[in-house]
């Protein structure tokens, strides 16, 4: 069965004739009584506009000039100041003044957009991006736009000169160095990337634009179920077998305790240092033997550095770095005492028992 | 025998039927079209639906629940009082007073409904709906999307044709329809939406702002001075087009903290979410291919679209003002109803056609070429019209496999671990090589929304269609009997005192949210009406139901809760 046949029409390029054949067959396969046939004359009926609008398209271009498209094309423009039913919107939104308005505003927010991005502490804070939501600029389509063009520019130069430091600097280099993926994922929710594959596309060329998606290529469900849970009024929702809902929210907790992780490492940073003060300050004095000096030493550092590994906590074992170049240093004479340890220990034992 | 159509909303629900060669709005027991979406369990352990629910949110919280409909498709149970209930069962009980002012209103038994949908609802959700109006007692004939039902109010209303663009935000959903009505079909071309943006994200985004301003935690409140602090904010929202600069007092402990708002603070604390109604608008016009110039008209649906500035948003957007003449918050109530009315074939009705989509991408988990699981095969593409059914064929990839698990998901991404899991089908195959073995997956969605999965192993030409074990939120025919048994046990608040229960109920709400003298007149009207409620004199009862209104109309006026 042709397309046509389908619509029981001859063929036609007029728009209004199948849309009217269409809507008389489908009154006998109405989708819910003929499921089969509403989906035959449905394809068909697809065909048959996409038919029509290919050759008016091509009609239309081979008579670009007539004089009819022309007229046509007037009326077009005319159209939209006829539909000013209210006259308020039209005029803030075209007037001179608005528009002096967001260029002034523009202004001002690429600075303090340019001043909070500068600064490591406050890229990556979001209570710090707030400013944003000050004017209703931010949501004109336009100003939201080129704003976020912006944005991602910017964001774009940083991550991409870190990327461009060598690996050594890359691993010592602070965690905040670039503008982490959640601070992307929230401005994304304003600014909308996502969307504007094309625009992104054109202005920063391929390697970017993927660069880009891919920080923003998470969703995560955990998050709307966290959000449903946290709005039902009264009552008491209880849990049921919703693992993942646990899982979201230990994370959430984790992320809240990296900021108590932080003193951790000064803390520890700090014993490694006073270790090292107190078995300088014994050797200077000579109150006990250097053996048991160096390798107490050796042990405590060792120690520090395994909990820093089993616990996974990168900041530990970054900022034991100085310590860990010291470790380094004491490490020959570490293994050559190491093998005496055992020796040692009980040396150093006997040597409280015999001060006491 | 009456089909009735329901728009079971996030904040409110509301019902209408097709009446002779009309549409009815059905009003409830206090003379209102809209029911506040509130369960609740009174002190004679009756159930309680509706406004009355609602003013008990404030003095008992433990036994009252809103905003369920968000744990719709999901397991959570909500605990009132002594017992549990899943959110379907909460719907079925709301669903069940509509019914009964339907059946008073109509004077005829209701046995079938249309329930509306928000167009964005997964599988999960859908199913849990259907599900709530059978707890109801209820045949649900369809399921119809939201902005649809919108659409056909303003269609049948205007009779105008064109392509429209319909913006749907709820208490809690925000759906996004482009459709088109031409010579009595009305054709959906796309949909799209945020399954969590509306009314209660706004005033959850105001609260969120006052406490971090006032640096207190939400865990430092008591929850009744959390939800007193919430009440503030929904009323702040409702008025605040008439709110220049205001100085709240919120309740912290025995302390009272000023809080100062304007409309300027509103519109900063709400832009993150306004922004956030770019994203499905941008996705439907690109899924129907058109752009906002083609979109003859923008209609409006839902209490949260009242808002000035998600107005002028929407203006700013396309350029020109949205358009909205039908009350949005019964709109989509009466596109049920009309659609209600057209299962019913009535011939005042008849011709209208309507088509609509599937807003999401159905297929399965499959291994890819490289041996890697958990990527997504799409079968059904989302904004596929509907009813649609569409066959794939998948191999086995390993050799002397036994089984085929067919697992159902629903998304948009390629990896089908974020996306939504809908259940699965294990098919047993015979023995042979990896490759050779094959079945036919078909997939099959019709006008309610609803997917129907049939398996066909091509070998032996059996079929499995033993559809979604598993799915989150489903039952047993054991478990719907069971909570069936345990909803019919429930006792109702009789209907003549609902007047009465909902009036007292505003009073203590009132009393708890007020200090000092007023409180003590609270208390006074309260235990005077009462007496007069004893004395059971019709016309006394009446009179003093009056006063006792006006009374706490004022009191709520002027207290600003």
């Amino acid at each position: 069965m042709s397309v046509w046949e389908a619509l029981a029409i001859q063929q036609t390029l007029s728009v209004n004739e199948i849309k009217n054949a269409y809507a008389k067959q489908l009154k006998n396969c109405r989708p819910d009584i003929d499921p089969e046939g509403f989906q035959v004359l449905h394809r068909a009926y697809k065909e048959a506009l996409r038919i029509a609008h290919e050759q008016n398209e091509l009609n239309s271009k081979s008579s670009r000039d007539s004089e009819q498209v022309y007229i046509d094309n007037s009326k077009l423009v005319d159209e939209p100041l006829k539909v000013t039913e209210n006259q308020e919107v039209e005029k803030t939104i075209g007037s001179v003044a608005y528009t002096e308005k967001l260029n002034q505003e523009y202004q001002n927010y690429t600075r303090i957009i340019t001043e909070v991005l500068k600064n490591t502490k406050t890229r990556n804070d979001i209570s710090q991006w707030k400013f944003l939501f000050k004017s209703d600029c931010i949501l004109d389509p336009q100003f939201n736009e080129e704003l976020g063009l912006f944005v991602i520019e910017n964001i774009l130069a940083i991550n991409n000169d870190f990327q461009n430091l060598t690996r050594h600097k890359k691993r010592y280099s602070l965690p905040d160095a670039t503008v982490r993926e959640e601070t992307v994922r929230y401005l994304d929710t304003i600014f909308y990337w996502r969307g504007k594959v094309q625009n992104l596309r054109y202005y920063f060329g391929d390697d970017d634009t993927v660069k880009i998606l891919n920080m923003l290529d998470e969703y995560d469900q955990n998050i709307d179920e966290i959000s449903a849970i946290k709005s039902v009024k009264g009552g008491e929702v209880k849990e049921k077998a919703s693992q993942r809902v646990d899982e979201a929210r230990a994370f959430s907790e984790a992320r809240d305790a990296l900021g108590e992780l932080k003193n951790i490492t000064y803390f520890t940073h700090g014993i490694g240092i006073l270790v090292l003060l107190f078995s300088i300050n014994t050797l200077m004095e000579k109150q006990v033997p250097s053996e048991i000096a160096f390798s107490s030493t050796f042990f405590i550092l060792f120690i520090i550095q395994l909990v820093g590994v089993t616990i996974k906590n990168r900041y530990i074992l970054y900022t034991m770095w100085p310590t860990s170049c010291l470790l380094l240093f004491f490490f020959p004479i570490g293994t050559f005492l190491g093998v005496r340890m055992g020796l040692c220990l009980s040396r150093g034992l006997k040597y409280f028992r015999y001060a006491r | 025998m009456a089909i009735i159509g329901i728009d079971l909303g996030t904040t409110n629900s509301t019902c209408c039927a097709w009446k002779g060669n009309e549409l009815l709005k059905i009003p409830n027991a206090l003379n209102s079209f809209l029911t506040p979406s509130v369960v609740g369990i009174d002190d004679h352990k009756t159930i309680i639906v509706g406004q009355t629910a609602k003013e008990r949110l404030l003095t008992h919280p433990d036994k009252t629940v809103a905003v369920f409909k968000r744990l719709m498709g999901s397991d959570h149970k909500v605990k009132i009082a002594s017992n549990s209930y899943s959110a379907p069962e909460l719907s079925s009980i709301i669903i069940r007073s509509l019914i009964e002012d339907a059946e008073t209103h109509l004077d005829e038994k209701v046995t079938e409904a249309v329930i509306s949908v928000p167009a964005y609802f997964n599988e999960n959700q859908r199913a849990a709906t259907k599900l709530a109006g059978e707890l109801a007692g209820v045949r649900v004939r369809r399921l119809i999307n939201e902005p649809t039902a919108a659409a056909m109010a303003y269609g049948l209303n205007r009779r105008q044709e064109g392509t429209f663009l319909i913006l749907d935000m709820g208490g809690g959903t925000f759906d996004v329809s482009i459709l088109e009505y031409f010579s009595g079909v009305m054709e959906v071309h796309a949909s799209s939406g945020d399954n969590f943006l509306g009314g209660e994200d706004f005033v959850q985004a105001m609260i969120d702002d006052a406490l971090v301003k006032l640096n207190l935690r939400k865990e430092e409140l008591t929850s009744k001075e959390n939800h007193l602090l919430y009440l503030q904010m929904e009323s702040l929202k409702n008025r605040i087009d008439q709110v220049d600069r205001e100085t709240l007092q919120i309740q912290v402990g025995d302390e009272f903290v000023d809080f100062k708002v304007s409309q300027q603070w509103f519109s900063t604390t709400i832009t993150p979410l306004l922004l956030r109604v770019r994203t499905p608008i941008q996705m439907a016009l690109n899924d129907a291919g058109m752009h906002a110039q083609q979109i003859d008209e923008i209609i409006l649906a839902g209490g949260a679209t009242r808002l000035r500035q998600f107005r002028s948003m929407v203006a700013k957007i396309f350029g020109r003002l949205p358009f909205c003449d039908i009350d949005p918050d019964t709109v989509v109530g009466i596109g049920a109803g009309i659609q209600a009315g057209l299962l019913e074939k009535n011939r005042a009705l008849d011709d209208i056609v309507l088509t609509d989509v599937c807003p999401y991408t159905l297929g399965i988990e499959v291994v890819d070429e490289n041996g890697k699981p958990g990527q997504f095969l799409p079968i059904i593409e989302r904004n596929s019209i509907v009813p649609v059914s569409i066959e794939r064929r998948v191999y086995t990839t390993q050799n002397d496999q036994k089984f085929l698990m067919i697992k159902v998901y629903q998304g948009e991404n390629r990896l089908v671990e974020k996306n939504v899991f809908l259940g699965f089908v294990n098919v047993p195959v015979p023995k042979s090589k990896a490759g050779i073995e094959s079945v036919r997956v078909r997939y099959s969605y019709d006008m309610n929304g609803l997917l129907v999965v049939d398996v066909t192993v091509e070998s032996t030409g059996k079929i499995f269609n033993k559809v979604i074990e598993n799915a989150p939120g489903m039952l047993s025919d054991a478990e719907k009997q069971s909570s069936l048994k345990k909803l019919e046990k429930l006792k109702f608040h009789p209907r003549d005192d609902q007047k009465n229960a909902q009036l007292i109920a505003k009073g203590d709400r009132l009393y708890t949210s007020s200090l000092g003298e007023v409180r003590n007149q609270i208390a006074m009207a309260i235990s005077n009406f009462e007496r007069v409620l004893e004395k059971q004199n019709k016309v006394q009862i009446e009179r003093a139901q009056k006063e006792f209104s006006d009374y706490l109309e004022e009191l709520d006026k002027e207290g600003h809760f």
